[in-house]
């Protein structure tokens, strides 16, 4: 296993970047991509999309994994100096109380909640964060308004494969997408490695870059829930057991011949694969990659995940080199479907 | 041309979201001595092109993608005649197989909005290696106490039974294989037909209707019939992706609407007396007003449709394409919607078709001028 | 005034002619050409410097449509856009353009049992009276299914510098836009002015419009909510009246472009406008949807604040809609003296 991956995983997760304010992940990926693609660029929404061109004959292929996290905006200061919150991104209220967090100022708040006796009575405008001032003055000297924070801590491993901490969301997927660039040679297809940004309110920023790049086909790396814990979600995927290859979801059916493609050369590589038919998860890329311009061909290939959402989110290292790996077999092959 | 020959093959193709292709293959074939090209979209939809008079206009020549980097378009529309789209999306509800159980039992989750009701003990068949049929197994009464008889059982706790070993079924049954409502065209009295998938084979059966008049028609505008994928679920993306390669000056989304039946109130319409016009913001309101101008000419019955936002068609989406699209909603009543046994009336099919191929008849220049006027 | 025509004309979605027409009339001496789409956005352009700024506001407005017309001459009505149903019994209305006058009915209180009286009316038992007694009456008048349906709200001055209106979501952009046109010019920018449709039923018309015209960045202007009234905890007011205009820090449809957004505070506050931000992040804004078109269009939302919206009659101040037309000002300076960077 590349142990840049683990290196990398560590970075990523660590870096400040909720959606619409992903410059500062966007600028450490150029940095880590840069020396394995022929050409990077910014678009006007902020994705990030780095080109390695292919050989002519070859196909026009986009990965694309979304570099935000959800967090929470500032949107008032009471007297006191607690900061209100919005949410940006699905975060759930109970998964933040008593979260250590950190804004783009670089301050770091703890966020509470109003007292309540019922957990039905917990709502996300009735939480703060507390950066230790002690006025409105002082907290907005440090936090303007508009700014946004994210859960933070150190990802930890458990065992050889397993890894635990906040803001594996997506950045997975981002490091699954640096192993095939680092990794990939000789493949005749151009690849453009689309970081893209609002993925986690959206999906928003993959449908400019996906109408701009107009690939021949299209493969999106994201997390999903895993299932096989009692109370947890009722879903086949399981960790640890390969990644997802995802066929339906709650807004998007993938298109069957590449996702065909995809089990076909897992199969014949012997990747372990797991099949997802997940009628609950919504906000998927792949959706809003489809349907750009003239249409592209796309399949869904998903990480398994536990907690998403929360400060101890888990992914497996097998399961990402797993995805690393088939993406690269496939861009080594011909791509017929 | 036997209409209710060709409805009953295209009610029995399998078409569900996502797996158009049978449906697209057979347009292809069927339609082909009636166009002067066709082909299949990367995303499945199906585009059949009939030219206008003197029209050089080729599928072929719709705008390829750019080099590397940004993606340029024309905004302006592209030199030639007026360019007509009408959409049927070809697309269905149906089931999915997700996992197979031991016994050989299979659970499946639907895609679109099937309705849940009317599932259990449902006969099915599952598209696997060959046509599998099934039923959607339950427990029998007298294991069920008396509160879950009146509950819906959701689709999490179904299963297809096929009869057949567990062996047997991994072997032929892929996971994400299509199940169908198990196909039987019934003909009823009064030029009436049930079958599943009236929604939207109907609506392909008028499009076929305005390819066969447009025969004895003469026209300037390039007609695009266009079998959409995607429709029922995904946001339709089959329908918005062909615009975007077409960029047609009209597009008429035609898809098929409630109609009168014992408990349907409101937002319901005749059977056999024509299709109805779509009137509201989805639809371009000089659009509507030639509609009815052709309809009235004709002699056609037809019902104004109410739609105050969303049309629940290909329309809303094919309406905000590129940089906008005149758009118009025509639709056949169809009763039992979502249902095995969706039932339709032949003349309202035919007048369908007949409409459309007036309006593309009509279809010139000075009429595509006065679609920007406002 | 600008807005007055506006607030008094008649354009729920789909159906925004008359608000098209007094634009064109009172904002054609200020630009250079004017032309309408497909789906009857209204755009004009003012001047043709390098950087080209789109300027939204949308001209639609919520209300109705004649959903059915029954045999003793009612209507049955469908919304177009979000209107909170307690707003609505007991109302005047006009049927069309011509302003068929018409009453939303309700049942008598005295009729109503004790239980329905502690209720708010359901949509379903609302129906516009016209005074007619058949379906054929309705008909003879020239009232067709689909056809719009409005408040009968003339505008009119509280004080000196409060109005009220209807529709001010979205007039008072418009006025707003029809400010800046009217103002100075701004040589280094090609301005276009998009008067948009179709944003009350999902932000339609102006992501066609900047499909066409491709511009390097875009503001959308609106009429916000704003609560600063008894029972309303202040730090959920939204916004409040009387304070400045608006500028978004997020909203349901899109996270405003940093550099956007950042320069418009700079332009407030280097030019000395009260300013305020937008206390909510639901509701989604033309914007939003600017952005995704393309290959990606930077976008942010001002506002100017509004008490009532989406309801019969909404109230704003006038300090805060020409401190709007202030700030567009001085960030379209501000975008002339090169501080957009792409």
């Amino acid at each position: 296993m590349s142990s840049l991956l683990l290196e990398r995983l560590h970075r990523l997760a660590a870096l400040w970047g909720p959606s619409g304010r992903e410059y500062k992940v966007a600028a450490a990926l150029e940095e880590m991509i840069r020396p394995y693609v022929d050409e990077v660029r910014t678009d006007a929404i902020g994705n990030l999309i780095a080109v390695k061109k292919g050989a002519p004959g070859g196909k026009r292929v986009m990965l694309t994994a979304h570099m935000d996290t959800p967090g929470a905006l500032a949107l008032e200061v009471s007297e006191e100096g607690l900061i209100q919150l919005a949410p940006v991104g699905d975060l759930k209220v109970h998964h933040l109380i008593g979260q250590r967090v950190v804004w783009g100022s670089g301050v770091v708040g703890v966020i509470q909640h109003e007292a309540v006796d019922e957990s039905k009575d917990l709502a996300f405008r009735k939480l703060w964060c507390d950066i230790g001032a002690r006025s409105r003055e002082e907290a907005l000297a440090n936090v303007p308004l508009g700014d946004m924070c994210t859960l933070v801590g150190e990802l930890q491993q458990m065992g050889a494969d397993l890894i635990t901490g906040p803001g594996l969301n997506n950045r997975a997927g981002c490091a699954v997408l640096l192993e095939v660039a680092e990794h990939l040679q000789g493949a005749l297809h151009e690849v453009a490695f689309v970081f893209a940004t609002q993925g986690a309110v959206g999906p928003r920023g993959v449908a400019p870059a996906a109408y701009g790049l107009q690939p021949d086909a299209a493969f999106v790396v994201e997390m999903t829930p895993s299932g096989g814990l009692p109370g947890g979600p009722k879903v086949a995927v399981r960790l640890g057991e390969g990644p997802a290859l995802k066929l339906k979801d709650a807004s998007f059916v993938a298109h069957w011949r590449l996702s065909e493609l995809v089990r076909s050369v897992a199969e014949a590589e012997k990747i372990p694969l797991q099949t997802e038919i997940n009628s609950d998860v919504d906000r998927t890329g792949a959706r809003a990659v489809a349907a750009a311009g003239y249409g592209v061909p796309t399949a869904a290939l998903d990480l398994p995940a536990r907690y998403l959402g929360t400060a101890g989110e888990m992914v497996s290292l097998r399961d990402l080199m797993g995805a690393a790996d088939l993406l690269m077999k496939l861009l080594q092959g011909s791509l017929a479907f | 041309m036997d209409l209710a020959s060709h409805l009953a093959d295209l009610v029995a193709a399998s078409s569900i979201t996502g797996r158009e292709e049978p449906l697209a293959q057979l347009l292809q074939s069927e339609w082909a001595p009636l166009v002067d090209e066709s082909t299949v979209t990367p995303l499945g939809s199906y585009i059949g092109l009939k030219r206008g008079e003197g029209s050089a206009a080729a599928l072929r020549s719709l705008p390829l993608p750019d080099k590397p980097g940004v993606l340029k378009h024309p905004h302006a529309r592209p030199p030639g005649p007026p360019r007509v789209l009408a959409a049927a999306h070809i697309d269905s509800i149906g089931g999915m197989v997700t996992a197979i159980e031991p016994g050989g039992f299979l659970r499946f989750t639907t895609v679109g909005g099937v309705d849940r009701r009317l599932l259990m003990a449902q006969e099915v068949e599952v598209h696997g290696a060959r046509v599998i049929p099934g039923l959607v197994g339950t427990k029998p009464p007298h294991a069920t106490s008396p509160e879950d008889r009146s509950r819906l059982v959701p689709v999490e706790e179904l299963y297809i039974d096929t009869g057949l070993p567990e062996d047997e079924v991994r072997k032929l049954v892929p996971l994400g294989a299509p199940v169908l409502p198990r196909f039987r065209f019934r003909k009823l009295q009064n030029g009436r037909y049930s079958s599943r998938y009236m929604d939207n084979r109907a609506s392909a059966a008028a499009l076929r209707v305005a390819l066969e008049e447009l025969r004895t028609l003469r026209h300037t505008a390039d007609f695009y019939a266009v079998g959409s994928a995607g429709e029922e679920f995904g946001g339709m993306p089959g329908a918005v992706t062909a615009t975007f390669a077409i960029q047609p000056d009209i597009a008429i989304a035609v898809d098929v609407t409630f109609a009168k039946h014992p408990g349907s109130e409101e937002d319901s319409f005749p059977l056999g007396e024509g299709p109805t016009i779509g009137v509201g913001p989805n639809c371009s309101p000089k659009l509507t007003r030639v509609l009815r101008e052709i309809a009235e000419d004709l002699g056609m019955g037809y019902a104004l449709e109410v739609l105050p936002g969303n049309s629940g068609t290909d329309a809303w989406g094919m309406q905000v394409v590129r940089g906008g699209v005149a758009t118009g909603v025509l639709s056949i009543p169809l009763r039992y919607m979502h249902t095995p046994v969706e039932t339709v009336d032949l003349a309202d099919i035919r007048a369908a078709g007949r409409l459309l191929a007036h309006l593309v008849s009509r279809t010139d220049a000075a009429l595509v001028e006065e679609l920007s006027c406002y | 005034m600008l807005l007055e025509k506006l607030s008094n004309a008649c354009g729920v979605s789909g159906r925004e002619d008359e608000v098209r027409e007094a634009l064109r009339q009172e904002l054609a001496p200020y630009v250079d050409e004017m032309w309408t789409d497909p789906l009857g956005n209204l755009i004009m352009r003012k001047g043709d410097g390098p950087v080209k700024v789109m300027l939204d506001a949308h001209m639609d407005e919520v209300g109705f449509c004649v959903g059915d017309i029954t045999s003793e001459g009612y209507l049955k009505l469908k919304k177009i856009g979000g209107l909170d149903d307690r707003v609505l019994p007991g109302r005047e209305v006009w049927v069309t353009q011509r302003r068929i006058p018409g009453v939303l009915g309700a049942k008598a209180w005295h009729l109503c049992s004790a239980e329905e009286r502690r209720k708010a009316i359901p949509f379903k038992e609302m129906y516009v009276d016209l005074g007619c007694r058949s379906r054929a009456e309705v008909e003879a008048l020239g009232v067709e299914l689909g056809d719009p349906v409005y408040f009968a709200t003339i505008f009119e001055h509280f004080s000196p510098r409060v109005v009220k209106g209807k529709a001010f979501d979205d007039r008072a952009g418009c006025a707003v836009l029809g400010g800046v046109l009217q103002g100075e010019a701004h040589p280094g920018i090609t301005l276009y002015a998009a008067f948009t449709v179709q944003e009350e039923i999902g932000l339609r018309g102006a992501r066609v419009a900047a499909y066409n015209l491709n511009p390097d960045l875009a503001i959308s202007l609106e009429g916000t909510g704003c609560a600063n009234v008894p029972g309303v905890d202040p730090k959920e007011t939204i916004t409040n009246m009387g304070e400045g205009p608006v500028i978004s820090l997020m909203d349901a449809a899109g996270i405003p472009n940093l550099q956007v957004f950042n320069l418009l505070v700079e332009a407030a506050r280097e030019a000395g406008i009260r300013y305020q931000f937008r206390r909510l992040t639901s509701g989604g804004t033309n914007a939003g949807r600017i952005a995704l078109e393309r290959a990606g269009i930077p976008a942010c939302t001002v506002s100017v604040p509004c008490r009532y919206i989406h309801t019969n009659a909404a109230l704003l101040n006038l300090d805060d809609l020409e401190g709007a037309v202030s700030l567009i000002h001085h960030f379209l300076r501000k975008v002339e003296k090169g501080e957009f960077r792409p």
